[in-house]
Formats: C-alpha cells, structure tokens, sequence
C-alpha cells in the first residue's frame, strides 16, 4: 500500500510538471468545462424567469443541490478519467497489454496514468453554486454537518468511479464499450435536478440501479431537510463502498477475458 | 469532362464513412438510447415548469408546442452538427494529413462528402422515423399538419447543414496550428449548446441577449429551422431568417477559404 | 526454466462481409468465426539461454509471448515460467520478467525517458545501488545519454525502441521477451541491441525468448530456434543445422533489355548441380542459389557475357524463405 501511495505521488508531480509546459492547453480546458457548466446553471436561471418555484424547490434549493452534484463528477474525472480512454482505444487496439507485464495492480496503473484537470471546471462551478446557495439560503453548517458534507462528497466520488469502472469494464466483453459509458453519463444528467420531477420508474433506477440519486439529490435534500439522514447519508455511504465492490468484481471478471490484439 | 463527373470522385468518401457508420451497430442504439434519456430529462423538467408556471404559454409557448420544440430541436441538432472538425484534428495529429494533402483530391469536397455520408446516415436511420413520429405526434395536439411549414423546414435545415458545415471546417482547420481542440471544442460546443436554441428557445433570453444573439450564426443552425417547423417565422420575418442564413453560408465559406489558405502555407513550413 | 506444454489459443470473431451489402448483412449477423492462432505447441527453455521463436506473419509468435507472459490466458494447455503459471499469477510472474513488444511502447507517452526509469525503480523495487550499476550498464551500450530528458511521444523509433529495452532490463529481470526488438531500425541501432541482449546474458545469466523477422539478429544471438508456422512448431533446435541445411539461400535479379527465354539461361544450373532454380518474368531473370556452393561472383560473371543487363539485384534469403522451405519439405 506504501509503494502505491508513494508511486502515486510520483506520478502526480510529473503531471503537475507536464502541466506547466503545457499551461495553455491546460487553460482552456479548465475554461471549456467551467463553460459547459456555465451553461446548465443559466438554463436554470432563464427558467426561474418564468416559475417560482419547481415541485416546491426554490432557485437556491435546486442550485444548492446542482451544485452538490458537480463536486463529486469532477473529482472523480480529474482522477479516473483514464477509463473513458480505455473504453474507447485501450482495449480495442491491444493496449491493455502494458499494464499485465508489470507488477502492480493493473487498474491502479491505469488510474494512476492520467491526471485529467478539466475535471476542476466541475468542482469549481460546483463549489461556487454551493457557496452561493448556502449564504442566499441562510444555511449554518456545524462541524458534524461539515464532517458529514465531506464524506459524502468522498462516497459521491467513488459512487461515480464504480459507476464508470463497471460500465467500462464492458469493453473486455466488447472491445469498444465508449458508447455504453456515454449513456451512462447521459443518465447522470437527470440527477442534476430535484428527482422527484420523474416518474417512478426513472426515481426507482436513479436510486436502485445506477445510483446517482446518491451523489448529489439526497445528501443535498438531507442538508435542506427535506431527507432523512439515513437516505441522505449513511445509504449514501454504504452504497458507494458497495458499489466499489461489485465494480470491482466486474472490473477482475472482464480482466480475465481481455484478448490482446492482434501483432 | 462535366462538373458531374468529378463530384463522382468524391463519392466513394461519403460512401465510406456511411459503411463504417453502420458497422458499429450497437453503437447506434446505444446512442439512441443515451440521447432518448437526454431528452427524458428535458421533457420531465419542462412537465414540471409547466405544471409550477401560473400561465399556460410561456414566452410563447404552450407546453405542447414546447415538447414539440426539444423533439424537433434536437433532430435538427442531430442533422446540423455533423463533426467534421474532429475528422480533420484527428488526421493532424496522426499525421496522415500529410498523404490526404497530397493526394490529387481537394481537402475540402473530400471533407464535404464524409460529411454528406454522415448526413446520408443520420437521415435514412434516425430522421426519416423521428420525423415522421414528431409530425403525428404534432397532429395529434393541433389537428393539422402544414405542407409549406414541413417543406421550408427541409430548406432552412440543409443551409443549417451547410454553415454548419463550413464553420466546423473552418474550426477543424484550426487544428493545424492549436494543440489542445479538445478544450476549445468544449468552449465551442458550450456556446453552441446555449445560443442555438438547442437548449431552451431563444425567446426565453432577455430581450437585449436576443438581439445579441441574432448577430451571430449559431442561431442560424437550429433555432430558425425548428421555429419554422413550428410556424412561429412567418411572412417577412421568415424571408428575413432565411436570407440571413444564406449569408452566413458566405461568410462562413470565405473564412474557411481564408483559413485553409493561411494555414496550409504554415503546414508546409513545418513539414518541410 | 520455462515449459510450456500443448499450448493453444483460440480467437472468436464476428463475421464481417465484404462490400457495400456486406456492411448491411453484418449489421445484423451474429455469426462468428473461430480462429486458432496457436496450435498445440510444447517446449523448454533453460535458464540462460537465447532463444531465437521464428515464423512468418501471422504465424502465432506474439500469441505465444503473450501466453507466457501471462496477457492471454491459454485456450488449452499450460504455460510454467520459474514455477509460476503466468496467466494466473501476474503480478508475481511480472517481477521476474522484461518484456519489450517493438510495435507497441511500454514507456508512459509523456514522461521523459529518465523519469520514467525513476518510476521503474520504484515499481520492481530495485535499490540504488543496483539500479546505479544497470542504469550505467544501459547507458553505456544502448547509449541513452542523449535523449535521456526527452518526453517518450517525441522520440524516434530508434530512440524509443533502446528505451523500451532499457525500461525491460532495469530491474535484472531473470526472463526477457522481445517480440520483434528490432523492427524498423538502422544498422548502427540494431548492433546497439544486439550488443546490450548478449552482454546482459553473458553477465547475469539472462535468459532471452525473441521474436525477429532479420535473420542477423538470429545468427548473433540465438543458440537456439524454433520454426512455428500456422500456430504449430515446424522446427526446434541448433542453429548451426538450419543453417547448413537452409541458410545461404541468396537471389539475383536481372533486368535486360530484351525479353528472356529461360532456355538460354538454363547452363547456369552447370554451376552448382544440387540446387539452382531459375524463374522468368518478361525480361526479368530470377535465379537462386546457395551460396556454400557457388558465388554471386561466378554467377553474375557468367550472365554478363550471354545477356544485355540494365540493372541487377542481389537477395539474401529472408527467414520466410526459410520457413517456406521447411514447410514444403515437410508437407
Ligand atoms: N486478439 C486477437 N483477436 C483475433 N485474432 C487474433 C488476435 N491476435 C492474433 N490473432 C490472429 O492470430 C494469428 C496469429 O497472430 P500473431 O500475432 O501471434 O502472429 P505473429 O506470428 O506475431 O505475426 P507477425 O510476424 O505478423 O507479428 C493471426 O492470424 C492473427 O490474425
Ligand atoms: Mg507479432
């Protein structure tokens, strides 16, 4: 575990390195994604033009919750954004191969080999709504609520991850599985408001299935009190240290099946 | 030899790129499934504002008409954005621009046909039934359908796809001396996103942004073909969107006349 | 030691069609095909030994790598590599092991080459010490110095390639696999690894499995080959034996000015009884030979003064050659 911790350090600091030659690229990344965001928040501003509240959220509510929800999507893109790619070329083209000849665990490889800083266009957009809804919103957090905020953003991450490892992971079953993960992002998207605008069914898969509901809608309705603490937090929690697990298990499984190209 | 027979040339580019369209089969539904859920998303919400508003019509619109625009918006979109910019960064940086450019064809036709094969096949595969579907469902909520509505449509829409054409060109022509498109098709594609009426209608900026966003093309791509579908441009208004999407058609040609003339000088000296 | 025992390797694929329609019918098939890459293979290898795996394209060299280094997991049979199942055991294995792919790197696409080394270190747990003398060691005969600060995507091919080689020898590994070490570079590069292959084996006892297409690379390094040709062993021993038996295969070609009749070429075959063969083609004349019995010399000597020559080639027999003649032999 050391020398996990240690290499990954490593690679990070080249990465900074990497950046700094690269500053430019790196700029407008950063700004492209703040940009994306940028415009889903004014979507929701030109929509409160025209209603005063949405199924008993007010602006700041739907803020404070769209907010919430972009701090784990971008921590976990700045840190696995490498399983989009192995989705889309690694697997197809046969280079997976690298990762099983050294020894180390093939999925930290891969994580560890890409640092993605687009990712902090979210986490700031994101951090930015939720300052801006918790001050408009008179919100007063205590060290529990603060210690309790941080773990959930930490299990909205890695519900996140496991959601993308997993989905990924098909890729070992059908060589280009981008288009999968590309849905499943897509189905991210009906998160980023208060979910009981849905029907049933589509509250039911948020919540069950693909559980994105976790990473922002229920731990922020626990803070607005408007969840328990036991569906905003504790659920929040176990789920993500269970859905690690079975992304896990998916991830050994897919392992086992991975072809190698041809040459 | 008549100007028909050297478009023939180009033809087997189009062809090529519907092939390989087509073998990614999954793909496919997969894709539309993923942006069937996009749509979900925007359905239910606007059912929600709808259901919260204390009128009927906002900035114009009935809740019907409003599904009705995300359902035809987003064909249009689906019709209009064809990526060619992604083609062309790509051959930059895998090199192979270097035989593309010196093979006996125009860069740019050869680019216009990938695009048409990608046209071709978003058409026969998605549009015709998405088409047809959005047409009955629109009888259904108003009772008639209008044949010079429908055909205009088609009018505005094939100028979409030719701004759009000439401007992802010209953007993917930027690849030639910019590293990172990646982050500048973010930015692009943000904007787009916002002032095309892809998102939400136009209508619903304030009226100053409106007038801001007129000067601009983006609008040109999606926002005039679908309220034109809708019949909300009628008469000079109509006359007006049309010209002005001629025009853009012009300027975006001349700036990627201006461009390609430009940068592929530049090209040269690098590679040389 | 390694053993590999009735290794075999199946790949399942979906059937594509040719054409225009043929896009459309594989649109909706989903029908595959099955196609055996590897076919019943069995070997040893001793510790220290430099083993020379031939075959033409497509052979089922790679596929065979890939088994013992533990990417693909075997189909039927079994793969035992210093007691370790490989495909079972990766990590374990991978500590062990070097292993260089020549078409595809293994070094972290933009790191500089020399960061990625302190990463290696760090990885197999090498101590300075060691990692000093190798680190000296490698430099001195893949002569890295030069682009050592360089970011790997910026490399040539030949620079990448000595990377590559380095980046699977830091760690002393006790098993090396090179699938095709040499692919794509000059001379002066090619002698750089040939050179730094033999002195790792010589002073630390290495064992080397390598893959190759140039026949040079065989005969500096290898003691020992082995032929595979459609996924099964055709050949598995000395070098010096192929060699008498196969290796001085050389061609000429000639161009003349007129069309050539074989019937006028056919009294070079007087030069050496046991094997000549001639092949026309318009006014192209292909004659093979061995060179253990008669000379280019001799030969070209002979046509100067029977043909009008524009220009001519001489060919040394390539390893396909060789497979192609061991497998008519043997059919
Ligand atoms: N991942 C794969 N999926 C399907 N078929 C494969 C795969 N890998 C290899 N093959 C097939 O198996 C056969 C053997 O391939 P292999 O790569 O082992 O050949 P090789 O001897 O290394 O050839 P070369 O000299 O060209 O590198 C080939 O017919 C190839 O098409
Ligand atoms: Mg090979």
């Amino acid at each position: 575990m050391r020398k996990y911790i240690k290499l990954y350090k490593q690679f990070v600091k080249q990465y900074i390195k990497t950046l700094i030659e690269y500053r430019a690229d790196f700029i407008l990344g950063l700004v492209g994604f703040v940009l994306v965001q940028f415009v889903g928040v004014v979507f929701i501003g030109l929509i409160f033009n025209s209603i005063p509240e949405l199924d008993g959220w007010n602006y700041y509510e739907v803020l404070f919750i769209y907010g919430l929800a972009q701090i784990p999507r971008g921590i976990d893109h700045v840190f696995t954004d490498n399983l989009w790619i192995l989705s889309g070329s690694i697997i197809v083209e046969g280079k997976f191969d690298k990762y099983l000849v050294r020894p180390l665990n093939p999925l930290f490889q891969l994580i560890a080999e890409r640092f993605q800083p687009d990712g902090f266009g979210e986490i700031i957009i994101g951090t930015a709504l939720f300052a801006t809804a918790y001050a408009k919103l008179n919100l007063s957090f205590g060290f529990v609520e603060v210690v309790l905020l941080i773990s959930i953003i930490i299990a909205g991450s890695l519900i996140y991850t496991a959601i993308k490892l997993a989905v990924a992971s098909i890729a070992f079953w059908i060589k280009f599985g981008q288009s999968y993960l590309f849905m499943t992002y897509q189905l991210a998207g009906f998160v980023k408001y208060p979910i009981n605008i849905y029907p049933k069914a589509i509250r039911f898969l948020l919540t069950f299935i693909v559980p994105f509901a976790f990473t922002g809608y229920f731990p922020g309705a626990y803070f607005l009190g408007r969840e328990t603490i036991w569906n905003g937090i504790i659920l929040t929690c176990l789920i993500s240290i269970g859905g690690v697990f079975v992304s896990y298990f998916i991830w050994t499984k897919g392992m086992k099946r991975y072809e190698s190209s041809g040459s | 030899m008549g100007k028909k027979n050297k478009l023939k040339a180009y033809l087997p580019f189009a062809i090529n790129v519907f092939q390989r369209q087509l073998s990614y089969k999954a793909n496919v539904i997969i894709f539309l499934f993923g942006e069937s859920m996009m749509l979900a998303v925007t359905y239910y919400l606007w059912r929600a504002i709808y259901g919260n508003s204390p009128d009927a019509v906002i900035k114009g619109f009935s809740l019907n008409e409003m599904i009705i625009y995300i359902l035809m918006s987003f064909l249009t979109a689906l019709m209009t954005s064809v990526d060619i910019s992604y083609d062309i960064s790509r051959e930059v940086k895998d090199g192979s621009i270097a035989i593309n450019l010196v093979r006996p064809v125009s860069y740019e036709k050869r680019m216009m046909f990938q695009a048409l094969g990608n046209v071709m096949y978003n058409f026969l595969v998605i549009f015709i039934a998405a088409f047809i579907f959005i047409n009955i469902l629109l009888y259904s909520y108003s009772g008639t359908l209008s044949i010079s509505n429908i055909l205009l449509y088609f009018l505005s829409t094939a100028l979409g796809i030719l701004i759009n054409f000439y401007y992802s060109y010209a953007f993917g022509l930027l690849s030639f001396k910019i590293t990172n498109m990646w982050g500048l098709t973010q930015i692009m594609g943000a904007i787009i996103q916002l002032l095309s009426g892809a998102l939400i209608p136009i209508a619903f900026f304030p009226n100053i942004v409106q007038k801001f966003i007129g000067l601009l093309p983006f609008s040109s791509l999606i926002y005039t073909p679908t309220m034109i579908f809708l019949g909300k441009l009628t008469g000079t208004e109509l006359v007006q969107a049309i010209v002005l999407q001629l025009m853009w058609i012009i300027i975006m040609a001349a700036i990627a006349k201006l461009l390609w003339n430009t940068l592929v000088k530049q090209l040269t000296i690098l590679g040389g | 030691m390694i053993e590999v025992k009735n290794l075999r390797k199946e790949f399942k694929m979906n059937k594509k069609y040719p054409g225009f329609k043929g896009a459309i019918k594989s649109f909706f098939s989903t029908e595959y095909t099955v196609k055996t890459a590897v076919d019943d293979i069995s070997f040893n290898i001793q510790d220290g030994e430099i083993v020379g795996y031939i075959g033409a394209n497509g052979a089922g060299k790679s596929t065979t790598i890939k088994m013992m280094t533990g990417i693909l997991t075997p189909t039927v049979g079994k793969v035992i590599v210093n007691g370790v199942v490989p495909y079972e055991n990766r990590q374990k294995n991978a500590k062990d092991i070097g292993v260089v792919f020549g078409q595809k790197t293994q070094l972290w696409w933009d790191l500089p080459l020399s960061e990625t080394f302190t990463l290696l270190k760090d990885i197999y747990e090498v101590d300075d010490k060691e990692y000093k003398e190798r680190m000296d060691f490698l430099n001195e005969v893949l002569e890295l110095e030069d682009f050592m600060l360089s970011p790997v995507r910026t490399l040539s091919l030949g620079q990448r390639m000595r990377g590559d080689l380095a980046a699977a020898l830091i760690h002393n590994p006790k098993v090396v696999y090179l699938d095709e070490p040499t692919i794509g570079l000059d001379v002066v590069v090619k002698d750089n690894v040939r050179k730094a292959i033999k002195k790792m084996n010589e002073n630390y006892g290495t064992t080397f499995i390598l893959t190759t297409h140039d026949l040079t690379d065989i005969e500096e390094l290898c003691n020992r080959i082995i032929i595979i040709d459609n996924g099964r062993i055709l050949y598995d021993g000395g070098l010096r034996e192929i060699k008498s038996r196969f290796g001085y295969m050389a061609s000429i070609e000639i161009q003349t000015k007129t069309k050539v009749d074989l019937k006028e070429a056919e009294f070079i075959k007087k030069l050496d009884e046991e094997y000549i063969e001639l092949e026309a083609k318009d006014s192209k004349l292909i004659i093979k030979f061995n060179k253990n019995n008669t000379s280019t010399t001799e030969i070209t000597k002979q046509l100067m003064g029977r043909f009008d020559i524009v220009d001519f080639s001489i060919n040394e027999t390539t390893i396909e050659d060789i497979v192609k003649k061991i497998y008519k032999n043997e059919v």
